[in-house]
C-alpha cells in the first residue's frame, strides 16, 4: 500500500473522531441546558405565589432556552461548517488520492501489460517453436508412416495381383473346360441331330429314289465287297 | 439205293433261304410222323399232308433214284439222310433294306453259287433304315456295306475335318 493511501485513511479516521467528539459535546450541552431549565422551573414553582416572579422566571427560562437553542444552533452550524470543510478537504484529498492511485494503477497496468505482452510474446515464440518442432516431427513421422504404408500397399497390391492372376487363370481353366465340355456336348447333339435328319432325309429321298434293281445291285455289290475283304474265306 | 448226296441234289439245290430249309425240315418231320408214328400211312398218302411243291421234289428224287416207296425203311433212310444234309448248310446272313422278291433272292443266291459254290443258304432280314446295300454276317464275321454306313462314314470324316 502506498503512503498516499495511508494518509488518506488517517484523515478519514481523524474526521470521524472529531465528528464523534462534536456530537458528544452537543449531547452534554443539551443535557446541562435542560438541567438548568428544570432547576429554574423548580425555583419558579417554589415561588408559586408570586406570579410575577413566575413570569419573570418563565421569561428568563425562555430567554435561557432561546440562548441555549441559539448556541446549540451556532454550534451545530459550526459543526456543519467544519464537517463541510472537512468533507471538501476529504473530497479533494480523495480526488487527489484517487488520481494518484489511478495514475499508479495505470502505470502498474501498463507495466503489467508490458510484462504480460513480453510473457505472451515469449509464449508465442516458444509455442511457435514448439509447433514448428511438432510440425517437423509430425512431418517426419507422417512421411515415415506414408513410406511404410506405401510399402505395405505395394506389397499387398503385388500379392493381390498374383493371387488375382492365379485365380483368373484357375477360373479361366475351369471356364475353358466347361466351355469345351459344353461345346462337345452341343456338337454331339448337333451330330446326333444331323444323322437323325440325314436318316430321315435319306429314307425319304434315297429310299424312294433307289429302284428295286438298284437295290439288288447294291446287295450284290455288298457281297462282292465282302468277298474281296475275305469274309467268305473260311467257306472255301 | 444210291446213298449219295447226288440223290438229294435237286432238293438241296432248290433251297435258297433258311426259311426254305426250315419249311422243308418241318415237312420232313411231318412226313416221317405220318408214315411211322401217328397215322402209319403209306408214303403216297403221307405226301399229300405236305406242300405240293415239296412233295413233288421228294417224289421226283425217290423216283429218279428208284426207291421203293412201299419199303418204309428205305423211305425213312432217305428222309433221315435228307435231314442230316440239311444240317450241313452254311448260312450267310444278310440284312438288307428291302423286302426281297423271289427274283431278287434267286439272283443273290445265284451270285453265291457262282462265287462260293453250293451249300449256302441266305438268312435274310429286312431293315429299311439301312437305305441300301447289306450287312453281311458269315461264320462269326460281320461287315456293314450299307448306304447308311457309307453316309455315316462320310459325315464322320466331315466332322473330323471340321
Amino acid at each position: 500500500m502506498s503512503i498516499n493511501s495511508i494518509i488518506f485513511f488517517d484523515l478519514v479516521i481523524t474526521i470521524f473522531i472529531l465528528a464523534l467528539a462534536l456530537i458528544i459535546v452537543l449531547i452534554l450541552l443539551l443535557k446541562s441546558i435542560r438541567k438548568s431549565h428544570l432547576y429554574e422551573i423548580e425555583n419558579i414553582n417554589s415561588k408559586s405565589n408570586n406570579s410575577s416572579l413566575l413570569d419573570e422566571a418563565r421569561n428568563k427560562a425562555v430567554r435561557i432556552t432561546d440562548q441555549a437553542n441559539n448556541k446549540a444552533l451556532d454550534i451545530i452550524q459550526k459543526a456543519n461548517l467544519f464537517v463541510n470543510v472537512k468533507n471538501d478537504d476529504f473530497n479533494k484529498e480523495l480526488k487527489s488520492v484517487t488520481q494518484k492511485e489511478l495514475k499508479a494503477f495505470e502505470k502498474t497496468t501498463l507495466d503489467f501489460i508490458k510484462v504480460y505482452e513480453n510473457v505472451l510474446n515469449d509464449l508465442k515464440t516458444r509455442n511457435v517453436e514448439i509447433f514448428q518442432n511438432i510440425s517437423n516431427n509430425i512431418e517426419t513421422s507422417t512421411l515415415g508412416e506414408i513410406k511404410k504404408f506405401n510399402s505395405v500397399i505395394e506389397q499387398e497390391t503385388i500379392s493381390s495381383q498374383k493371387m488375382l492372376a492365379k485365380k483368373i487363370d484357375d477360373e479361366y481353366s475351369l471356364a475353358k473346360k466347361d466351355i469345351d465340355a459344353y461345346r462337345q456336348d452341343r456338337l454331339r447333339i448337333v451330330d446326333e441331330r444331323i444323322f437323325e435328319i440325314l436318316e430321315k432325309v435319306s429314307k425319304l429321298v434315297l429310299g424312294k429314289a433307289i429302284s428295286p434293281s438298284d437295290q439288288e445291285a447294291l446287295i450284290i455289290d455288298s457281297l462282292e465287297k465282302a468277298k474281296k475283304e475275305a469274309i467268305f474265306d473260311s467257306a472255301k | 439205293m444210291q446213298n449219295s448226296i447226288l440223290i438229294y441234289f435237286d432238293i438241296l439245290t432248290s433251297l435258297r433261304t433258311t426259311e426254305d430249309l426250315n419249311e422243308l425240315s418241318f415237312e420232313i418231320d411231318n412226313l416221317l410222323s405220318s408214315i411211322f408214328e401217328t397215322n402209319n400211312q403209306s408214303f403216297d398218302k403221307a405226301l399229300k399232308s405236305i406242300s405240293i411243291d415239296t412233295a413233288k421234289k421228294i417224289n421226283d428224287a425217290i423216283s429218279k433214284n428208284g426207291i421203293n416207296t412201299a419199303n418204309k425203311e428205305l423211305i425213312r433212310n432217305f428222309l433221315d439222310g435228307l435231314k442230316k444234309l440239311l444240317g450241313k448248310f452254311k448260312t450267310i446272313r444278310l440284312i438288307i433294306s428291302i423286302d426281297p422278291s423271289h427274283n431278287v433272292i434267286e439272283n443273290i443266291h445265284n451270285w453265291v453259287v457262282s462265287n462260293l459254290g453250293e451249300g449256302y443258304l441266305l438268312d435274310i432280314e429286312t431293315n429299311q433304315n439301312l437305305l441300301g446295300g447289306a450287312i453281311i454276317e458269315f461264320d462269326g464275321k460281320y461287315k456293314d456295306f450299307t448306304v447308311k454306313k457309307d453316309l455315316e462314314n462320310v459325315f464322320l470324316s466331315k466332322k473330323i475335318t471340321l
